[in-house]
């Protein structure tokens, strides 16, 4: 009889413990299947993003929307907060690209360091008055366009020395 | 039994709703109620509801521009008008490379082109203002700014080949 029993709750622990392993790999297959969506999904918004059709995560709601992109969970489409949260597990600098806008204008210090010059030369040469810029107070900011002619000005001059 | 349902309200050409014409100018739907109340605002109204002319909100955005001369102002078309919408301030000094108190410091010296709403905090600013700027610095700023003659950091160019003449001339020199 003890037998018979310890038989039983043998074969019933056995049971549970297949039904576990089972249900552990569905979730993995599960996990697993929803990583690579969201990946693959993470691809489409950069190439969005490189193109210029999404700017930011609102956009890039509605263009998912649009395209008729399904989404994991939830019944309603997608929406700036799902796309947010993906993101951020996914592909953070993606993220940061999205929310924070394409800065224009450039400071001293961001401009030194693209040019490879010390602070105190660009602040010289906007003395000498060979570098446009255009100033907020004290606060000194350079439109992309100066940026742009400084930086090629620059690579010329190393050339010819 | 047919069921009716409910339809979407699609999208109006012309007339922005108030929570609408509150969003393309980036303030509250409490704020623009008031100024709308104040006779800021001109609406009209259909089935009680308050409807704002787009080209009334485009018109209110533009005149931002006020503050620079008249020859370099934008010129909008009407449909431009429609479509134009606000930026906030914060945006702005993200763009400019500013922070957000020097931001409001420069609209408040008309260094940006916003327009302070009345009687309140709100200032609004069009979406293309740093645009605009930008290309007005493109004509004013790199076309004189680096000078033909002069080095961008330091030297005038002629110093400098002078110099390379001189470094041949020792060269040559030490040849002979």
């Amino acid at each position: 009889m003890r037998d018979a029993v310890t038989h039983e709750s043998g074969l019933k622990q056995r049971n549970s413990g297949d039904r576990d392993a089972a249900l552990r790999k569905a979730r993995a297959h599960y996990t697993a299947q929803c990583k690579s969506f969201r990946r693959s999904v993470v691809v489409l918004i950069r190439c969005w993003v490189r193109d210029g059709t999404a700017t930011n995560p609102n956009k890039v709601a509605s263009e998912l929307d649009r395209r008729a992109v399904v989404q994991l969970r939830g019944k309603k489409g997608w929406q700036r907060n799902t796309v947010v949260e993906m993101l951020r597990q996914e592909a953070p600098n993606l993220l940061a690209k999205l929310e924070r806008p394409r800065r224009r204008y450039l400071t001293a210090t961001e401009l030194a360091r693209k040019l490879g010059v010390n602070r105190k030369q660009i602040y010289y040469a906007v003395e000498r008055g060979t570098l446009g810029c255009r100033r907020f107070g004290r606060k000194i900011v350079f439109p992309p366009d100066v940026v742009e002619r400084a930086v090629r000005e620059l690579q010329s001059q190393r050339k010819s020395t | 039994m047919v069921k009716h349902q409910r339809q979407r309200a699609s999208g109006d050409p012309i007339y922005d709703s108030v929570r609408q014409a509150a969003r393309r100018l980036t303030i509250g739907v409490p704020l623009l109620l008031s100024l709308i109340d104040s006779g800021v605002i001109p609406t009209q109204s259909f089935n009680g509801r308050h409807k704002i002319a787009k080209l009334v909100v485009g018109q209110l955005l533009a005149s931002a521009y006020e503050i620079w001369p008249p020859e370099r102002r934008p010129h909008y078309s009407v449909e431009e008008l429609r479509r134009l919408n606000g930026i906030r301030v914060e945006e702005v000094a993200s763009l400019l490379g500013l922070s957000r108190t020097s931001a409001y410091d420069a609209s408040r010296k008309r260094q940006i082109p916003a327009r302070k709403l009345p009687n309140s905090d709100r200032w609004i600013i069009p979406q293309d203002a740093v645009g605009q700027m930008e290309a007005h610095d493109s004509v004013s700023l790199a076309r004189g700014a680096i000078n033909e003659d002069r080095s961008l950091f330091g030297f005038e160019r002629r110093e400098i080949e002078n110099a390379k003449t001189d470094d041949e001339a020792a060269g040559e020199d030490l040849d002979a």
